[in-house]
Parts: C-alpha cells; sequence; structure tokens
C-alpha cells in the first residue's frame, strides 16, 4: 500500500471530483471509469491483507461499499486514500468472517519453511535464481505467523511493523481510537517475537 | 541469547521484504462487470439517523403548531361548550338534590 505519509498532502483530483459529481447525480454506469481507474490500485492493497484467491472477492467488497457510501466521501482528500482505508477496512473484515467461520488456513509448517526460517535466521539471502521461491516460502511463513494472531492484531501488525504506517494512521485506516491502537501494538512487539522463536524453535 | 535475538530480527526483516513485494492479482474485464452488476443493484447508504430524528422533530413541532393555531381559533366555543357541559351537570345535581331533599 502507498504509505499515506506519501501523500499526505494530496486532494481529490478535479477529474475524479467530476465523476463523483456525476455518480451522485445518478449516473450509476460513471461508476466504472472510477473502477478501472482504481482497481489495479485497490487489489495491490487487499493483496498484502488477504489470500491471494480471496482479492478479487474482497477488491469487489472495497468498491460497493465505495459506491454505497460516495456522498460521505471527503472532498477535501484524495480519492485513492479513501479507497485505501475502505480496503484495510474490508480486509479486516475479511479476516473476522474468516475467524467465526474458522476459515483460517491450517496448513502446517513444512521442511520448506523450516529452511526458510533458518535460512533468514543465518541471513542467508536468497539467490536470483530461488527469488520466486524464496517468496513463495515467505509468505506461507508469514501466514503461519500471522495466523496466530487475532484479526484486529494482525491487522495492525501488517500496517504498523510491516507498512510502517504511524500509530494515528494506522488507527484512521481501520476507524479505531489512536489510545486502543497505542496500547494493542505495545502488546503486539513481544507477541511476535514470540511467534517467530516458537516457528523457529518447531 | 543476543544471537537468539538478532536471528529474530532478521527474520522479521526478511517477512517485512516478503510482505511489501508486490503481489500482482489480474482483474479483468469481466470482474469489472461483475462489480458494475453489483453496484446497479446496491442502493446508496441510507440516509444517517440523526436526520431521521431531525425530520420527526420538525413534524413533531409542526403537529403542535397546528394544534395551537385551531385551540386559538376555536378556544371560545370550547370554552362556552365546557361552561354549558359543567351547568348541565351542576343543575342535574340540584335536580337530584331536590328531589332527596323532602324527607
Amino acid at each position: 500500500m502507498a504509505s499515506p505519509k506519501e501523500t499526505k498532502k494530496e486532494t481529490c483530483s478535479a477529474e475524479d471530483l467530476s465523476v463523483i459529481d456525476r455518480v451522485c447525480g445518478g449516473n450509476v454506469n460513471e461508476f466504472a471509469v472510477l473502477v478501472e481507474k482504481y482497481k489495479s490500485y485497490v487489489a495491490s492493497i487487499t493483496a498484502k491483507h488477504v489470500p491471494r484467491e480471496a482479492v478479487p472477492e474482497v477488491t469487489h467488497e472495497v468498491f460497493i461499499s465505495a459506491y454505497s457510501s460516495l456522498s460521505t466521501f471527503s472532498r477535501d482528500s484524495a480519492f485513492r486514500h479513501w479507497l485505501a482505508a475502505l480496503a484495510v477496512r474490508r480486509a479486516y473484515d475479511y479476516w473476522r468472517r474468516a475467524y467465526r467461520t474458522r476459515e483460517v488456513p491450517t496448513s502446517q509448517l513444512r521442511p520448506a519453511h523450516q529452511e526458510w526460517l533458518e535460512n533468514s535466521a543465518a541471513g542467508k539471502a536468497a539467490g536470483e535464481h530461488a527469488a520466486q521461491e524464496w517468496i513463495r516460502d515467505g509468505r506461507e511463513v508469514l501466514g503461519l505467523a500471522l495466523r496466530e494472531l487475532s484479526p484486529a492484531d494482525r491487522m495492525l501488525v501488517t500496517l504498523v511493523y510491516f507498512d510502517g504506517c504511524e500509530l494515528n494512521e494506522a488507527a484512521a485506516l481501520l476507524g479505531w481510537s489512536k489510545a486502543n491502537v497505542k496500547v494493542r501494538v505495545f502488546r503486539l512487539r513481544t507477541k511476535l517475537r514470540s511467534i517467530i522463536n516458537s516457528l523457529l524453535e518447531a | 541469547m543476543s544471537d537468539k535475538h538478532s536471528a529474530i530480527d532478521r527474520i522479521l526483516k526478511d517477512l517485512k521484504q516478503v510482505y511489501l513485494t508486490p503481489q500482482a492479482v489480474p482483474l479483468d474485464q469481466q470482474w469489472t462487470a461483475r462489480v458494475m452488476r453489483d453496484v446497479r443493484r446496491a442502493s446508496p447508504e441510507e440516509e444517517p439517523e440523526i436526520t431521521l430524528i431531525w425530520r420527526f422533530a420538525w413534524t413533531g413541532t409542526l403537529c403542535s403548531l397546528v394544534l395551537a393555531a385551531w385551540v386559538l381559533l376555536h378556544g371560545a366555543n370550547i370554552d362556552d361548550q365546557l361552561e354549558n357541559l359543567y351547568l348541565q351537570r351542576v343543575s342535574g345535581d340540584t335536580v337530584f338534590a331536590e328531589q332527596v331533599t323532602p324527607l
């Protein structure tokens, strides 16, 4: 996800505003312009938070939410930032649903994962030829580690520790209070290290 | 202990790199068509509850004003009617009293 820090002062483009006005005025088909323009951007955000196979579905939900609440869009900020916040919230919803219905992947630590962890711990970088494999195995290890966290903690870890969001940015993206985020992040620091440690010792 | 600490730091750094590696998920025209089909079915967000509360409040105020105006216009008649009712009741009582007094 493009960090909100990068474009903090960015405002909504005149082109987007014009399309939004037409959609709000009843021309629903104009919404396709926004879908086409931002679908790759939104998919790139959801792809970081949910499994690859769920990306089309969650991205779909983001655009339906965007259409339903288009009248609440604050026009003094960039449309893509608003979409980014919606994408993060829909990804969070995805994990809440998955945990509730116990559809969280139950894969186990395989030898390939153990090898990845050992190589990483030893500081061995992947060679060019193995880069794709290294990323694939790394994603699976990441999935195993995040599975140990609640949906809320999972979202915070990825936003704060991996995306590098500041606490107030993460709070704004998730629609939580800064105090709530601060307390959770403080606990997560040790929890994440403990999870990695247990994977390393498995 | 320090070695383990550093090893975990390196793993976290690599996991961050993996996380940040872009993952292309192509969304074709059929996907866009499905989104637009559902957009046409979806209705824009309902009016916020606070607006509905204000609407009820305004309706209530308007009804009260209409009622107050009606009372002012027809107030005299109501007074007359109430007075008549009162007199009828009083006279009725008197009649009843007269009927029982002879004892």
